[in-house]
């Protein structure tokens, strides 16, 4: 382990992305993502890259800079934070968002897969259920009269 | 980068949880796991602590009917609920909603009550009688809760009845001063608990609290004897008076005068108190972030601003939608909403067109809760379109009179 007396502000991580890229990164930022702080914990040298297997470069960027905003403790009001948030997830394309979505479930960044799956949820939410199938690829296994009689429990769920 | 699909694992423990109860409803005939899924009673909880969709309910002066709308959807429309009762506070009254079931009580001197829970969200509903017709004497002083046994799954009516002049004139044993009758909505039995704990001490108000994941009513009580304010628990599970709640400290001491203490209730599941500060002329509102901490009591707001202090009569119902700064009043004196922002300490009206004038507004989550023994009505609570809504943060933009039918 690396010497304790140094601050922990300044001490530095390297995060290895799945396709090689590197990334210098301060530890309270990396250590948001659950996965990396329990990496840490049983790392011997600090120093060597930190491998996140499954996320790419240009993802795991996207990441890093919601870590930043978020390790940040300066006075950023709830309400602008949350607005931050906002601007960030509206500025991805749908399959940045479920990579990103991917990557936060994977690294366990609880503050990102919240605001990815509420953004997936509010872009959901008026879809029909062919439109729900499509999305997620998902094959509808029930018969025509099946699909009938349960749209008739609830017809008014249909309308707008 | 490839079309990405998502795992069926994100999609149902993260993603579905959050949508609107309807979207669900609607996506029951995707595939057979979605609706197997969005059945189960885990999915249900899941969604229920996990979606942030809330409904706005009004119950509208003129008409004394109940109205529901999206308090987070600029220009969501008002829907006026289907129930052919008038909320009229006297007979007819809504006590509050738990778990996205709101409970109402309609008492008849002539035959048997009932109480009615219903989900909006999904229309599913059930009357319970119950029978107090040996209670309605005069004097009789009734005060009613509602709250969730979550030990049993169990919605339960709490009546607290106080006999006028054995409690004034403190004779009598325990039972002829106060009982507290328990109506079970999966039994529909009623139960009289008679507890040595029942403060001997005046109620104050005809409402409680629910607090705790809605199985703790909270009652606030006057002590005559030694001039303080006390806040009784009743716990719904136990079916018995616990351990009083802490009250803030209040300039340092505790609520003393009786005038000084105006109203109880709960915003976003913390206990919530409005206090009169006679000293600077201001109205308190106290917010118990961790429930029995009695060092957890935050004074949200202190209004000093008389406009407002004014019609200040009941406590704040909820946040705003982005930021927890924005809190939502019903003014005492216009009958309207109000946001008032804590650090800007400036009030905007609600604009809300087809209601202009409000009798009681509350807050219900958004939920697929069922009801043991419910029933589906051919059509559920939220179809009826009155009018459309406007929101608004604009407090000058014209306010517009729509009658309601």
């Amino acid at each position: 382990m690396a010497s304790t007396s140094t601050s922990t502000l300044s001490r530095k991580l390297i995060l290895k992305s799945s396709d090689g890229e590197k990334f210098e990164v301060d530890e309270n930022v990396a250590m948001q993502s659950q996965t990396i702080k329990h990496m840490i914990e049983d790392l011997d040298d600090i120093n060597s890259p930190i491998p996140v297997s499954i996320v790419t470069g240009t993802i795991l960027s996207k990441v890093i800079e919601y870590c930043k905003k978020h390790a940040t403790e300066d006075s950023d009001s709830d309400e602008q934070l949350k607005q931050w948030d906002k601007e960030y997830a509206n500025n991805m394309d749908l399959n940045t968002l479920y990579y990103l979505l991917l990557a936060a479930n994977y690294m366990e960044i609880k503050g990102l897969l919240e605001l990815i799956t509420q953004c997936v949820a509010d872009m959901i939410k008026g879809k029909s259920p062919e439109e729900i199938r499509a999305h997620f690829n998902i094959k509808n296994d029930f018969t025509p009269q099946e699909e009938a009689n349960i749209r008739n429990e609830n017809p008014w769920a249909f309308e707008n | 980068m490839a079309t990405l699909h998502l795992p069926w694992e994100i999609i149902s423990r993260e993603i579905l949880p959050k949508l609107p109860a309807k979207s669900l409803l609607r996506f029951k005939c995707v595939s057979k796991s979605f609706k197997t899924l969005i059945s189960t009673p885990e999915f249900i909880n899941s969604h229920l602590s996990s979606n942030t969709n809330r409904h706005l309910l009004l119950i509208n002066k003129t008409d004394q009917q109940l109205y529901s709308l999206d308090l987070d959807t600029p220009n969501s429309a008002v829907t006026r609920l289907p129930l052919r009762h008038r909320f009229n506070d006297y007979d007819c009254f809504v006590l509050s909603s738990c778990n996205g079931l709101i409970c109402f009580v309609q008492i008849n001197t002539e035959s048997c009550c009932y109480y009615q829970l219903f989900n909006l969200s999904t229309g599913v509903y059930k009357n319970v009688d119950f029978d107090i017709s040996d209670l309605l004497s005069f004097g009789n002083y009734l005060n009613f809760g509602f709250g969730f046994d979550c030990e049993n799954d169990d919605y339960k009516l709490v009546i607290i009845v106080d006999y006028f002049d054995a409690m004034v004139y403190d004779v009598g044993d325990e039972a002829n001063r106060r009982q507290v009758i328990v109506c079970s909505s999966n039994t529909s039995c009623k139960r009289l608990v008679v507890d040595k704990l029942s403060p001997r001490d005046t109620v104050i108000l005809q409402h409680m609290a629910v607090t705790e994941n809605s199985s703790k009513l909270n009652c606030m009580f006057w002590t005559s004897s030694m001039n303080k304010h006390r806040c009784g628990c009743f716990d719904v599970c136990g079916e018995r008076w616990v351990e009083d709640v802490p009250l803030p400290d209040y300039n340092g001491g505790e609520i003393e005068k009786l005038h000084d203490f105006v109203d109880i209730g709960a915003i976003d599941g913390c206990l919530c108190l409005l206090t009169v500060n006679h000293r600077h002329s201001s109205v308190d509102v106290w917010i118990m972030k961790e429930y029995r901490v009695k060092e957890s009591w935050v004074k949200l707001l202190d209004v000093s601003d008389s406009v407002v202090t004014r019609s200040l009569k009941v406590v704040p119902f909820a946040y705003g939608k982005n930021s927890e700064d924005d809190v939502l009043f019903l003014k005492d004196d216009t009958s309207e909403l109000v946001w008032y922002n804590r650090l800007c300490k400036t009030t905007v009206k609600a604009e809300i067109c087809g209601v202009p004038e409000i009798n009681k507004a509350f807050m219900c989550k958004d939920s697929l809760v069922t009801i043991s023994g419910g029933s589906y009505p051919s059509k559920p609570a939220l179809v009826v379109v009155v009018d459309l809504l406007l929101l608004s943060w604009v407090a000058w933009m014209k306010w517009l009179t729509l009658k309601p039918f």
